[in-house]
């Protein structure tokens, strides 16, 4: 099952040139610098990593932070 | 002999839009440009200029460069999805005309979008080999300007208009075409369409899961195909998506270092970004080269160029 850590590590993976140790759970991905296309990065390799089911384009708003992601997969 | 690519020439517009200053006014950053997009410019034509004058200067550019005459061309396949006037005539028949090509010489569109070069060598290649022709001419050009809404921010920083023209002969060619790989996501060909506002709409999630999913398997397919190996490649020559859509599929195919990001003058020139690529950034000593379109369809094509002993 996918843990909040498992989140962070796959962001730490995907984005290139960042440090994770940067990013609260709480903060907005853009206010950290993470933008737009790095975002559809971190959600499609949850999806191919983690086995999570695809999150539908209308909710990926509520998946711009760690908790974010955490409260609407329900972890 | 078999049917292979001898030359490729391309024309790219002088005008373009400053893509940084065009960020600015849609809420984007320099950074975002020059980080993510890699364009820094969009090339445009001007409004006076119609698909098959962009493809004329491509073809003229072949003829000016190499040996080839009009009067060797024995079939003209144009690839665009945005054809002259409403798209009757064929636009590949006013090229005919406007290139005065002889008579004898058959033309025809072919309606495709990035995928369309690598399609479009296997359908040429094809044609030419089982009507026993000797010279044909692939042109693309596409120039997608006329369909950018330019205040929609997911296609306005990303487009650019351009076209090129390739010389396939039996006739000394320097790279053999093929094998292929290609493929149809049609379940999502919505994600790039032109709806009924006339301007072209792009689901940029999709896309990119698309791409960054279905263009890896592709290229095992062919690698499988041609029986060589990734580190046998010495060059990819992907669609120019975006600089961050080559960089991903270069980490995710592992061709990182092995694949050139070269529209940061011209923006993402739909089919006739690869031909950009292999008309200006193959070295002599290349032998082999994988070629991958994606987008419009959703659809792919895959190919391996081997250089012509």
């Amino acid at each position: 099952m996918l843990t909040r850590e498992d989140i962070r590590a796959v962001i730490k993976d995907t984005v290139i040139g960042f440090n994770i140790e940067d990013l609260k759970d709480e903060q907005d991905f853009s206010e950290a610098g993470i933008d737009s296309l790095d975002h559809l990065t971190i959600l499609l390799s949850m999806e191919e990593k983690y086995a999570v089911e695809k999150i539908p384009d209308e909710d990926i708003d509520k998946c711009r932070s760690v908790a974010g992601i955490v409260e609407y997969l329900g972890l | 002999m078999t049917i292979g690519i001898r030359a490729v020439s391309v024309y790219s517009p002088d005008d373009y839009i400053d893509n940084v200053l065009q960020a600015e006014k849609l809420d984007s950053t320099k950074e975002f440009i020059t980080d993510k997009i890699g364009m820094l410019r969009l090339a445009r034509k001007s409004n006076k200029q119609e698909t098959t004058d962009l493809a004329k200067l491509a073809v003229e550019a072949l003829f000016c460069a190499h040996s080839i005459t009009s009067d060797d061309v024995e079939c003209l396949i144009l690839v665009t999805q945005n054809p002259d006037g409403m798209g009757l005539p064929h636009s590949s028949a006013i090229l005919h005309h406007k290139l005065n090509l002889r008579t004898s010489c058959v033309v025809f569109d072919i309606s495709l979008g990035c995928s369309g070069y690598v399609q479009g060598l296997s359908i040429a290649q094809s044609f030419m080999q089982s009507n026993g022709m000797s010279n044909g001419v692939l042109v693309t050009a596409d120039p997608y300007s006329t369909i950018i809404n330019k205040n929609d921010r997911d296609t306005a920083m990303i487009f650019g208009d351009g076209s090129s023209a390739t010389w396939l002969s039996n006739d000394s060619p320097v790279w053999d075409i093929g094998p292929f790989d290609f493929g149809t996501d049609s379940d999502q060909y919505n994600a790039l369409c032109v709806e009924k506002d006339m301007y072209l709409h792009m689901n940029g999630r999709a896309v990119f899961n698309f791409a960054a999913t279905r263009v890896p398997e592709s290229v095992d397919r062919v690698l499988n195909k041609a029986k060589i190996s990734i580190i046998d490649i010495d060059l990819a020559l992907l669609h120019q998506g975006s600089k961050f859509i080559v960089e991903t599929l270069a980490r995710r195919i592992g061709l990182e270092g092995k694949t050139p990001f070269l529209a940061e003058n011209t923006g993402n020139t739909v089919s006739s970004s690869i031909p950009m690529l292999l008309a200006t950034k193959v070295s002599n000593s290349a032998k082999y080269l994988l070629l991958s379109g994606f987008g419009v369809g959703l659809s792919w094509a895959t190919c391996i160029l081997k250089k012509r002993k």
